[in-house]
């Protein structure tokens, strides 16, 4: 496999002034969107969405800005969770946990320098595993059929309902609510109008980013009403230097949360915060240490795990997204949702195909994670003051840039108006603890989902069993005079692969019981990023 | 019993939702070539599975969420008010205006000090107009403002 020509020619890309302006600005927007409590890297994202069209980003473009501000705020969360005790987003629960307890002990500048330097090294360990796994991935994903396809999409459902919220069954609500939301609008095949109540305005269905930000932006400024805001920065935070050796003693951790963080952030449904969480048990397990937390013993490893593993899970959890097309959380469907509005469908050709898209986000990822590494270590005086913005100061603005956003996506008032109507729906969804992520993964992935599960029962004639056999992706003469003589064996070329998807999907749906014995009895409700925990 | 009323009556909602989700998509009708399903199939199987979740959360329902108090509901109505007026205001009165509206009205809601309050709505709403429309390029409506 050839990577070292490809990766020049991605450095060729990624360091056009343009390119490396775009990677700032989403490094910095990212570490923003991450520290504030309540705004996550979805938020970020899907504002910018028709900001980016407008400016004609091409797609590498879009994916660099887009993927910096997804790691970015993996920096930024921590920032907020040290010095405030209040995770910028679920992936920093345990950080908080854990920083909070240094800052206690007068510690909080190496706290912060321990989590920028952790998640570096967490990136750069999954950047190097993305150039490898994903190729592969997208090599073995090649001879995926319309069945296959429908499976997976099952599989990161289940996952991702599983492990959203307490109650299985109201995150399968949300999902389908999603779904069903997906499926308003002409149907793309036959042209009947579905669920539009004769309205012109719905016949092109939901807009994504009318929906996510009226998930996310509105029902965030709904719920600032009655929910305290965060008080007692702490700001004196000593000098935010860590010792390298101290530093690097810890390599094991850091490395294995690394890895742990990646692999896990490539499942559907399991992202940042989930790899984060099993990587801290693991080192907690390894080390014997008897103590609530690692920092009260004076050990970094309590920052340096969960920040490692949840960068590193930022690159896992792009790879689905770029070799199957197939997102598995909520910040990573809106990226899909982008993608698909310029017109470009991610699947198993895409780094053959469009290499320097591939290859350009990889070098792009690279140097955003240096520029974070520069920004984040002089710069925390400076986040510290914005973490510390009044709301008033803050969230009327965080709504004027969600309204310039929907409205030069639609230019129309009534999306507008359909935004704030959603606002409420979430607020309710979220009283209620139903899960909102799932939705927007329902919501992204409905069309894809439904696309799949038609072409497979034309390519077996309406045959359901053809789900759980899979086979050959197009519908050729040939096949359908053999399904005629009613000879299968056509299809059956490799039912392993569906059938286990199939089996992945089912036991998706007990992943937290599965967690739950892995982190030694004690139950922990994992949230979802972009979530607000 | 009482202590999970919400989550059943939340469930009984999406079960009719449910229900008429299936209902209507039962009405599709039309029949493509090479598409033997057709456009009731899948919303179909999503309705008859939103009755099954539905079902289940009446059966298994969580404790009552803690409501917010009547204080907070009633922001919260002004808040959403204020969103269908800056709504409406963005296309008649244009960007700036319409934007400093809405700044000046949810920054006093949020408790922000009068004066600066003002100040800082009008310079964000100029700022944002500058910066999105004439820096880069979206085309935000001018209004009965002149630029």
């Amino acid at each position: 496999m050839e990577i070292v020509q490809p990766l020049l020619d991605g450095f060729a890309v990624a360091l056009t002034p343009q390119n490396l302006m775009i990677a700032f600005f989403g490094a910095l927007i990212g570490t923003f969107v991450g520290m504030m409590p309540g705004i996550g890297p979805i938020n970020g994202i899907v504002v910018l969405i028709p900001l980016a069209f407008a400016l004609d980003l091409d797609a590498t473009q879009m994916l660099i800005l887009f993927a910096g501000i997804y790691y970015g705020a993996e920096y930024g969360n921590s920032i907020s969770a040290i010095l405030l005790n209040v995770p910028g987003t679920s992936a920093a629960v345990v950080t908080a946990m854990e920083g909070n307890v240094m800052a206690k002990m007068g510690r909080a500048g190496p706290a912060l320098a321990v989590s920028a330097m952790a998640s570096f090294v967490g990136s750069n360990v999954s950047i190097i595993a993305m150039m490898f796994a994903a190729p592969l991935l997208a090599q073995w994903a090649i001879k995926f059929g319309p069945a296959e396809y429908f499976a997976l999409i099952v599989f990161a459902f289940s996952t991702l309902s599983s492990l959203a919220g307490s109650n299985l069954a109201k995150a399968l609500i949300a999902t389908l609510i999603g779904l069903m939301i997906s499926t308003v609008g002409l149907d793309v095949m036959t042209g009947v109008s579905r669920f539009t109540f004769g309205t012109p305005h719905l016949y092109d269905g939901f807009d994504f980013v009318v929906v996510v930000i009226g998930f996310f932006a509105v029902n965030e400024v709904l719920r600032l009403t009655y929910e305290k805001s965060a008080e007692g920065v702490i700001t004196n935070m000593g000098r935010i230097t860590i010792p390298v050796r101290e530093f690097f003693s810890k390599i094991g951790t850091l490395l294995r949360s690394s890895i742990i963080g990646f692999f896990i952030g490539i499942l559907p449904g399991a992202g940042a915060a989930i790899g984060s969480f099993i990587a801290y048990t693991t080192e907690k397990r390894i080390s014997g240490i008897e103590e609530e937390t690692f920092a009260e013993t004076g050990d970094i490893r309590g920052v340096a795990s969960p920040e490692a593993a949840n960068n590193a899970a930022v690159s896992g959890s792009l790879i689905p997204l770029l070799t199957l097309g197939v997102p598995g959380s909520g910040t990573t469907a809106v990226m899909l949702g982008a993608l698909l509005g310029l017109g470009i469908t991610p699947g198993p050709l895409l780094i053959k195909n469009t290499p320097e898209l591939f290859w350009g986000l990889i070098a792009a990822m690279y140097i955003g994670n240096l520029m974070l590494l520069a920004l984040n270590l002089p710069l925390v005086g400076l986040f510290v003051k914005v973490l510390t913005v009044p709301k008033w100061f803050l969230y009327p603005a965080v709504i004027a840039v969600s309204f310039v956003a929907v409205f030069a996506a639609s230019n129309s008032t009534f999306d507008i108006l359909l935004m704030a109507g959603i606002g409420v729906f979430g607020f309710f969804l979220h009283m209620l603890k139903l899960p909102l992520q799932p939705a927007i993964l329902g919501l992204i992935l409905g069309p894809l989902m439904e696309r799949n599960l038609r072409r497979a029962l034309a390519i077996s004639n309406g045959d359901w069993t053809y789900l759980f056999v899979g086979g050959p992706p197009r519908f050729t003469p040939e096949l359908k005079e053999s399904l005629a003589a009613g000879d299968w064996s056509i299809l059956s070329s490799m039912p392993l692969i569906v059938l286990s998807l199939w089996f992945l999907a089912f036991l998706g749906l007990f992943l937290p019981s599965l967690l739950k014995r892995n982190s030694a009895g004690k139950t922990v409700d994992i949230p979802l990023e972009g979530d607000v925990p | 019993m009482s202590n999970t009323q919400t989550d059943r009556i939340a469930g009984l909602i999406f079960l009719l939702l449910g229900l008429w989700f299936t209902l209507q998509a039962s009405q599709f009708e039309a029949t493509g070539l090479g598409d033997p399903l057709g456009p009731s199939v899948f919303p179909l199987i999503l309705g008859i599975l939103l009755m099954i979740c539905s079902v289940w959360l009446i059966i298994k329902p969580d404790p009552n969420p803690i409501w917010p108090e009547a204080r907070a509901w009633g922001l919260m109505t002004l808040i959403i008010i204020c969103l269908v007026i800056y709504a409406y205001l963005l296309k008649s009165v244009g960007f700036i205006l319409a934007t400093t509206f809405e700044m000046i009205s949810l920054g006093l809601i949020f408790q922000g000090p009068p004066l600066k309050t003002v100040l800082y709505s009008v310079l964000l709403a100029i700022f944002l107009y500058l910066l999105f429309d004439t820096a880069l390029g979206l085309n935000l409506p001018n209004g009965i403002l002149p630029f």
